[in-house]
């Protein structure tokens, strides 16, 4: 029985180690410490829009900056949204405070999608044609995310 | 009457069997050998009921053998490959991960 015990423990270990070495092997393309094992995300950009090494320099080094920047204003959106929600269940009626608020979280959410178009179309200046073009058409739907002010037919009688 | 019970059969003795077997009543005349039988169908369904673990033992005895053992080990090692193959990013995956990145609207920055 221990002998057979011992093989199951084996044949268990094995699979784990198989399993953990495939799935170290998913950062293959990135060499350590490049630019890709440090912003795995690139990986799309740079296999998707078939970027030259200099273009993924400029990209990378942009995209490198731009992150601090991005984190802050999500931590600003977070926060101008607790507010409003805050604001807006503790009263029957529209007041200064809430006033304020809806108007912040309106001016921080714009002031947010802009600093993101602005990203967008730096990147894509570093682009070729072609390529700022497939990058614009799939990336500017997201800074211009209509899903919560998008007109329907609610009003259409 | 007929056999004691050994270590497999219930902790129960003749004279227990007997009392109950009498206060059922004795309208039909039971074959000499009755209590023999009871003990027997007794044991015999005991031995029929193995544990837990020695069902364990049996289907995984023929692990016991080398050539077993090896494609046992080679067949986990397959399955951790290929588990492991199977998890790794989709290029829709990395798509998503450089939107998150780059947009403030989205879930929450883990840098």
């Amino acid at each position: 029985m221990k002998r057979i015990l011992l093989v199951l423990a084996i044949a268990l270990a094995a699979g784990l180690c198989a399993f953990a070495l495939m799935r170290s092997h998913r950062h293959a393309d990135a060499p350590p410490g490049t630019l890709l094992e440090s912003m795995p995300e690139l990986v799309w950009l740079q296999k998707e829009l078939d970027l030259s090494d200099s273009q993924f320099k400029k990209v990378s080094t942009l995209h490198a900056a731009y992150l601090p920047e991005c984190t802050a204003m999500c931590e600003r959106i977070a926060e101008a949204h607790e507010r409003l929600d805050t604001v807006s269940y503790g009263e029957m009626q529209v007041t200064p405070e809430l006033k304020t608020a809806i108007a912040d979280h309106a001016r921080i959410h714009a002031e947010c999608q802009e600093r993101m178009l602005e990203h967008l179309y730096e990147t894509a200046r570093i682009l070729d044609a072609d390529q700022a073009e497939r990058y614009l058409e799939v990336m500017l739907p997201y800074a211009l995310d209509f899903s919560h002010s998008e007109p329907e037919d609610v009003h259409v009688r | 009457m007929g056999l004691p019970p050994t270590s497999n059969s219930p902790a129960m003795n003749d004279s227990e069997l007997d009392k109950i077997l009498l206060s059922a009543g004795n309208e039909l005349p039971l074959p000499p050998d009755f209590g023999r039988q009871v003990w027997r169908r007794i044991e015999s369904s005991s031995a029929a009921s193995p544990g837990l673990a020695s069902w364990f033992e049996k289907v995984l005895s023929p692990l016991a053998k080398p050539a077993v053992a090896a494609a046992a080990i080679l067949t986990m090692t397959a399955l951790g490959l290929g588990l492991g193959a199977g998890l790794k990013p989709r290029q829709e995956d990395w798509k998503e991960a450089y939107v998150e990145s780059v947009s403030p609207f989205g879930s929450p920055h883990s840098r």
